[in-house]
């Protein structure tokens, strides 16, 4: 099976490389015949990853553990589940998931563009494959993983495709088991979103390249790229929360999100594609900002592959990077190709994208549009900039300086609050220019709204300037998401006499892009009440507790009323039982836990923790036990309060809901028999 | 493009904007590839083996201040533990041996990761351990020596420079060896 794995790699390399050059030369000869080839050898390179991935879970499953990746991210005791999800425990699997990803995008991508792509077809075809063979290659030489271990004549052991000289084949008994930490539900979902949001940003790349080298470069593609760059910036998204949720219950800290590297490697191309996609509005309605969304679509991508280098190549140190190794000078050597293709190609078709309109007004929704793009490249860039930091510090001072939380808080916190203005504003103005007048008038409802929530929060909640402003702020968002919504209805109500929640969902029906929009900037709001909440009105409190005593915090009581052990198939597991009460309701049994999983290596990692948590809309009881003593008669445990957390995650799935509901693609017929009915209806 | 513009804007002048756009994207991407080229070429220091140990300086359970430093002259055996680690439990009864063996020539020094007082101390008390030992505070002297994990036994000579460490918990053999070694090389 693992050489029915390599040999498909091998061959889906050479068919990558055969498909990349044919479709360039079929491109430019505009030979039919060579572009189909083109495009038949993408579809035979997707079919041989698909054999050699099915192949390594087929390994993973089967416990074969003479393969180096298998015996180290696997053991017998490995419950099938996380057998799967092991293929992406490791370097080598997940660089080979990752080149499944992109197959299956790119089937799916040709499939549906095949037709209406005549100029840039060879183009697509051929920067897909280029993408393919880099990664293809990466897999083969620098992280191959189906490798075996062979017993060299010396009697050490040595992982290689090959048999060595004299070495005869390994096979452990067992495999050393896949890291605790990533032995969790969250753990085999959050890879696979992220993943497809990573590798989807691939595909407005895709279509940026394909533009520049056809010459196609007319505005529809604006309106062509905006589904194939939503619905991989929808997984991103999802993929951070759901990291996130990861972090928030199983690192046992009591936050979310810790500015790590490898977090921040997803965050930054997260942020552009987010500008991406407000900046290709400006570009339908008005024909501006083509050379600056073109270069986008591939930032967004060159983000991605350089927060691959960042977490892969072990330059930075962090909790959850990978160690050292080898792949990162070819990383660094795809991110200094790719840039160089793409800036000549830029350079080339300059006469082709120019401005076709120019600014009208400093008070437009397109300069709404200009400025939130602005403060999401500036938040990018200063995310970069602080996780690169420490390779900048020491490239200057010889000092190795690793910047943390306080200053991404610092830096991104006011972008941030800049951006929920611009949301709160920017939607109620106009195309072109708006007068104050209007705007005023638009913007009254909105900003009673705000006030309104300033003020109930400054009488009854706090005085802190920080979460008043900020929750100020989600105040004028949810206000003008609301008003928007009315009006909508209300037009809509006017000109055609349907009764309001028909209205509100025909006028929704024909606009899912702006209302799909709104959703999504509700799911924002959500999320930033539920961060404003949970880390400043955070409770917390560390502590000991003799059995059958009490702490309190926040209003709550905690009994701490006994430990459990348990023994499961790879882990040794320690409960303790604690008793919430609030008041003189009683809440429930938190049940925290400590994992102990058997060394590996003859090592322990040390215990990995599993909150125990009660969550409500208005806020989350989170303990974490921490350990015990005296046969479990005094408990350690660390208890947090954190008020509207769960905002955050019913944040994220409006947020997703949104997305979906913009794109989603409503029957023609549908709508137009609606706009036929809104006209044949009087106007009253 | 923030000063007023108006259509009438030559042509020639917009793509000199394009122009200006490319090269400001072009600068800033040559900046940082310049700064990943100087990371690939220079990696992170890994677990270090050789040259001059990185500084130990904590404060024990009871108060007292420990610094490495302070040993100059005598070689010293820096053992990485915790109380929640079982495999440290088996070279525990070990490392005391050997420390009382050696005493007069050797230092021995227990470093406590991610430990709480009163389980690190239960646990040595358990073991009747001697030489001194205390919390490595936000684990500071972890990421010094990149240990990975504990038990983890580093071996410094007398004039405070490595001399190699050893992984998992260690038997009674190889830390003779390793401390005959070390005596081998001291004055």
């Amino acid at each position: 099976m693992a050489d029915l794995g390599y040999i498909a790699l091998v061959l889906a390399f050479i068919v990558a490389l055969y498909g990349f050059v044919v479709s360039l030369v079929g491109g430019r000869r505009r030979d039919q015949v060579l572009i189909i080839s083109g495009r038949n050898s993408l579809y035979a390179v997707a079919g041989l990853v698909v054999v050699a991935t099915s192949a390594l879970w087929y390994l993973f499953v089967t416990n074969n553990f003479s393969i180096e990746f298998v015996a180290s991210h696997s053991e017998r005791s490995l419950p099938l589940f996380y057998r799967f999800s092991a293929l992406w425990g490791g370097q080598a699997g997940s660089l080979l998931f990752w080149v499944f990803i992109l197959s299956l995008y790119s089937v799916i991508f040709l499939l549906v563009e095949w037709r209406r792509q005549q100029r840039r077809r060879p183009y697509i075809v051929a920067t897909l494959l280029a993408v393919h063979v880099f990664f293809l290659l990466v897999v083969l030489v620098a992280a191959n993983p189906f490798e075996r271990l062979w017993v060299l004549a010396d009697g050490t052991t040595q992982a290689a495709l090959f048999r060595p000289g004299g070495a005869s084949l390994f096979i452990p008994a067992d495999g050393s088991g896949l890291s605790p930490l990533l032995q969790n539900y969250w753990m085999v979902f959050h890879p696979v979103f992220l993943y497809l949001g990573y590798v989807g940003l691939t595909l407005p790349m895709v279509y940026a390249v394909s533009g520049l080298m056809s010459g196609d470069l007319d505005n529809r593609w604006a309106k062509d790229v905006r589904v194939w760059n939503l619905i991989p910036w929808m997984f991103l998204t999802a993929g951070i929360l759901m990291g996130s949720q990861w972090a928030y219950v199983e690192l046992g800290w009591g936050g979310f999100w810790a500015w790590d590297p490898v977090e921040n490697a997803s965050l930054i191309p997260w942020l552009t594609a987010t500008a991406f996609l407000h900046s290709i509005m400006i570009q339908q309605q008005r024909g501006m900002l083509k050379v600056w969304n073109v270069s986008l679509a591939f930032i967004g991508f060159w983000l991605v592959i350089i927060g691959t280098f960042i977490t892969r190549s072990g330059i930075i140190d962090s909790v959850h990077a990978f160690a050292l190794s080898n792949v990162g000078p070819m990383f660094l050597s795809f991110i200094i190709l790719s840039f160089a293709v793409f800036m000549y190609l830029l350079w080339q078709r300059l006469p082709l994208l120019q401005s076709e309109s120019e600014l009208d007004s400093m008070l437009s929704r397109e300069s709404a549009f200009l400025y939130v793009n602005v403060l999401f490249i500036v938040a990018a860039f200063v995310t970069l900039f602080g996780t690169i930091f420490p390779i900048v510090s020491e490239a200057l001072t010889n000092t190795k300086i690793a910047v943390s939380a306080p200053y991404f808080n610092k830096v991104d916190g006011p972008i941030f609050l800049g951006i929920l203005l611009l949301m709160g504003i920017g939607p109620l103005l106009g195309w072109r220019r708006s007068s104050t007048d209007m705007l005023r008038k638009s913007l009254a409802p909105p900003l009673a709204m705000a006030l309104f929530v300033m003020v109930v929060l400054f009488m009854f909640v706090t005085h802190n300037w920080l979460p008043i402003l900020a929750w100020g702020l989600t105040g004028l968002v949810l206000g003008t998401i609301l008003w928007e919504y009315f009006r909508g209805a209300r037009a809509r109500r006017k000109a055609t006499g349907e009764v309001w929640p028909l209205a509100l969902l025909r006028v929704m029906g024909r606009n899912q892009r702006r209302y799909g929009g709104y959703m999504v900037h509700l799911g924002v709001v959500m999320i930033t009440v539920a961060v404003v909440g949970a880390t400043i009105f955070q409770s917390n409190l560390k502590t000991s507790i003799p059995l059958n005593e009490s702490v309190e915090l926040a209003g709550y009581t905690f009994t701490y009323t006994g430990l459990e052990q348990e023994k499961l198939s790879n882990h040794d597991a320690a409960i303790a039982n604690v008793l919430v009460q609030k008041g003189d309701t009683l809440i429930g049994t938190l049940r925290p836990r400590m994992n102990f999983y058997s060394g590996i290596s003859g090592r322990d990692m040390g215990p990995t923790t599993e909150v125990g948590l009660h969550t409500n809309l208005y806020e989350d009881v989170y303990v974490v036990f921490n350990g015990w003593e005296a046969d479990g008669n005094l408990g350690a445990f660390e208890i947090f309060v954190n008020p509207l957390m769960l905002w955050m995650w019913i944040g994220g799935l409006v947020m997703i809901f949104g997305t979906l509901f913009a794109v989603w693609p409503i029957p023609k017929s549908a709508t137009r028999r609606v706009r036929v009915a809104a006209a044949a209806q009087p106007v009253s | 493009m923030n000063e007023s513009m108006n259509p009438e804007t030559p042509p020639e002048r917009r793509s000199g904007q394009g122009r200006l756009m490319v090269s400001a994207i072009a600068f800033v991407g040559i900046i940082l590839v310049a700064v990943f080229y100087w990371g690939v070429l220079n990696p992170p220091t890994r677990r270090p083996e050789s040259g001059k140990a990185p500084a130990i300086e904590l404060k024990t359970y009871d108060g007292d201040p420990i610094s490495l430093a302070a040993y100059r002259g005598k070689p010293v055996v820096v053992n990485f533990w915790a109380s929640w680690c079982l495999s440290c439990r088996e070279e525990q009864p070990i490392l005391e041996a050997a420390w009382r063996k050696y005493q007069d020539r050797v230092m021995f020094l227990g470093i406590a990761y991610l430990d709480q007082e009163v389980n690190a101390r239960a646990y040595m008390e358990e073991f009747d351990v001697t030489y001194p030992y205390g919390p490595d505070m936000g684990s500071r002297i972890y990421t010094a020596y990149h240990v990975q994990g504990v038990p983890e036994t580093f071996f410094i000579d007398a004039e405070g420079k490595l001399h190699g460490f050893h992984v998992g918990p260690i038997s009674a053999a190889a830390l003779d060896q390793r401390i005959q070694e070390l005596l081998a090389i001291t004055p």
